[in-house]
């Protein structure tokens, strides 16, 4: 199922709800893409489904000031428990093919960031280029907008670029044709239409007095507080009656 | 029992995370961590069964006194030889001696007991010189040993011998190194492993994984049918020769 058709769709569902509602193609767009990755994020828990896993086979190997090795997501991902939503990351290298591939030799295993300390208490945990981690630094460093994937164990190792593949999540910046297949099950696209027609509505069905009228100083509307009293249990009905 | 057949960490651990639901390593515990499980199962296992014996031959030292290796102990048995370290000629057997401490070359040391019966002045331990003086036969050269703090310590008329094999219990590989399980053992290590992990997820999930870790606990120790008993149980009986044998030799004992 396309964009387009369940774009223009819902759009017109809208419009037949709120023939004077303005709604753009680009807001509609927006919110498929919003509950599109909310309902990706829970059939991947439900099913740990790889329908929504992208590899990519070279990713430059880089190193900060301090000298630590790191990759840039080349995707935002989604944010699973224990760095799950990156699946594997591995040598660019396929060692012994009889083996099996690369990935199922040796990959980076995910840790927080809190644990990294840990892993060097053990000897089998300790990392090396055998065995190698990841940890994930997503928000800043040094004030500055990141999205890095930081290896452990390659300190004393040369590696050029990795491999990596991750549950990624949908970029509305990034869509540039509506012709193309929305990336989820056909049976839940009736559900995706289900939830922004509800995100509209919501939209269209907010009171009037809550609105922002963008007006500085108004008076409160003191409607609503107007008969409070009157709407009062009647406490001496009620110690009457007990 | 004997066997010369091992299983690999793989076969182990393809058992062990497919059981717990970890196969892809992301519920907070990495590869490593059931890797150290899995020795801490053999460690336990070696202590409870003395099932690894590990073998050590050396040019015997001046100093009278060896180090025990790393992961080893119990020392089950000690011989002096002459000859080589590959081919021992003329072999004697070292006893153990308790209370007995050398230094340096081992001409000089303490014992509660000396060599010739002395003991000083003490007035609470009768002094056997003369008695051990007297009994002409066992008053000869003397091989034995004690271990204080991990160093074996010689007696002096070891010297007279090259080189020294020294027989002990293992502990398993060196922390670090891949862990050798023989098959008897795979269930044990795989129940312990197991238990180990919701041992560990209790903490932090007790309403999920105390249950889990209930039935895991039970069917690793259950006194009956429990895989560590079992383990325990395969491990230490005979062979069926050497039972065979060893009712060959009780019967016909007092025949000869």
């Amino acid at each position: 199922m396309t964009y387009r058709y369940v774009i223009y769709d819902l759009q017109k569902s809208f419009n037949a709800s709120f023939d004077d509602a303005d709604f753009t193609l680009n807001q509609i767009l927006y919110w498929v893409m919003v509950v599109a990755n909310r309902m990706r994020l829970q059939q991947t828990m439900a099913t740990n489904t790889d329908l929504f896993t992208s590899t990519f086979s070279s990713i430059e190997v880089k190193t900060d000031s301090k000298g630590r090795k790191y990759i840039d997501l080349p995707v935002q991902i989604m944010d699973l428990p224990n760095n799950s939503g990156v699946i594997y990351i591995t040598y660019n290298e396929e060692t012994c093919k009889c083996e099996g591939p690369s990935f199922a030799q040796v990959w980076f295993q995910g840790v927080n960031l809190g644990s990294v300390q840990h892993l060097y208490l053990d000897e089998y945990t300790k990392p090396s280029a055998q065995n190698p981690y990841f940890y994930r630094i997503g928000d800043h460093i040094d004030g500055v907008k990141v999205n890095r994937i930081y290896l452990l164990g390659l300190e004393c190792v040369p590696v050029k670029d990795v491999e990596i593949a991750v549950k990624a999540t949908l970029d509305p910046k990034t869509l540039c044709n509506l012709d193309e297949d929305i990336p989820l099950p056909q049976e839940l696209i009736q559900e995706l239409m289900m939830q922004v027609l509800q995100l509209g509505r919501f939209v269209m069905m907010m009171p009037q007095e809550s609105s922002n009228d963008g007006e500085d100083g108004s008076e409160v509307d003191s409607r609503l507080y107007a008969n409070r009293s009157a709407s009062l249990p009647d406490s001496t009905t009620q110690q009457t009656a007990q | 029992m004997n066997s010369n057949d091992y299983v690999s960490i793989e076969h182990l651990l393809a058992e062990v995370t497919a059981t717990i639901n970890d196969t892809d390593y992301k519920k907070g515990f990495p590869k490593g961590w059931y890797i150290s499980r899995i020795q801490d199962a053999m460690q336990e296992l070696s202590f409870d069964t003395f099932w690894l014996k590990v073998q050590q031959d050396e040019i015997f030292p001046e100093s009278c006194q060896i180090e025990m290796p790393k992961n080893t102990f119990n020392i089950r048995e000690i011989y002096m030889y002459t000859g080589s370290l590959c081919n021992p000629q003329k072999t004697q057997m070292v006893y153990w001696k308790r209370l007995f401490n050398n230094t340096a070359d081992g001409t000089g040391y303490t014992a509660q007991v000396k060599d010739d019966g002395s003991n000083g002045s003490d007035i609470y331990q009768p002094n056997q010189r003369v008695y051990t003086g007297n009994m002409q036969g066992f008053y000869g050269p003397k091989y034995y040993y004690n271990v204080i703090n991990g160093l074996i310590m010689f007696s002096k008329e070891c010297k007279g011998y090259e080189f020294v094999r020294i027989i002990y219990n293992g502990m398993g590989v060196e922390n670090g190194d891949l862990p050798v399980i023989p098959r008897f053992f795979e269930r044990a290590v795989v129940d312990y492993v197991e238990e180990k992990f919701y041992n560990a997820m209790k903490a932090r999930d007790p309403r999920t994984y105390r249950p889990l870790w209930t039935d895991a606990y039970q069917k690793l120790n259950d006194f009956a049918n429990g895989s560590w008993n079992k383990a325990r149980k395969r491990i230490k009986s005979m062979d069926s020769k050497e039972k065979a044998s060893m009712e060959e030799y009780i019967s016909s004992m007092y025949h000869k």
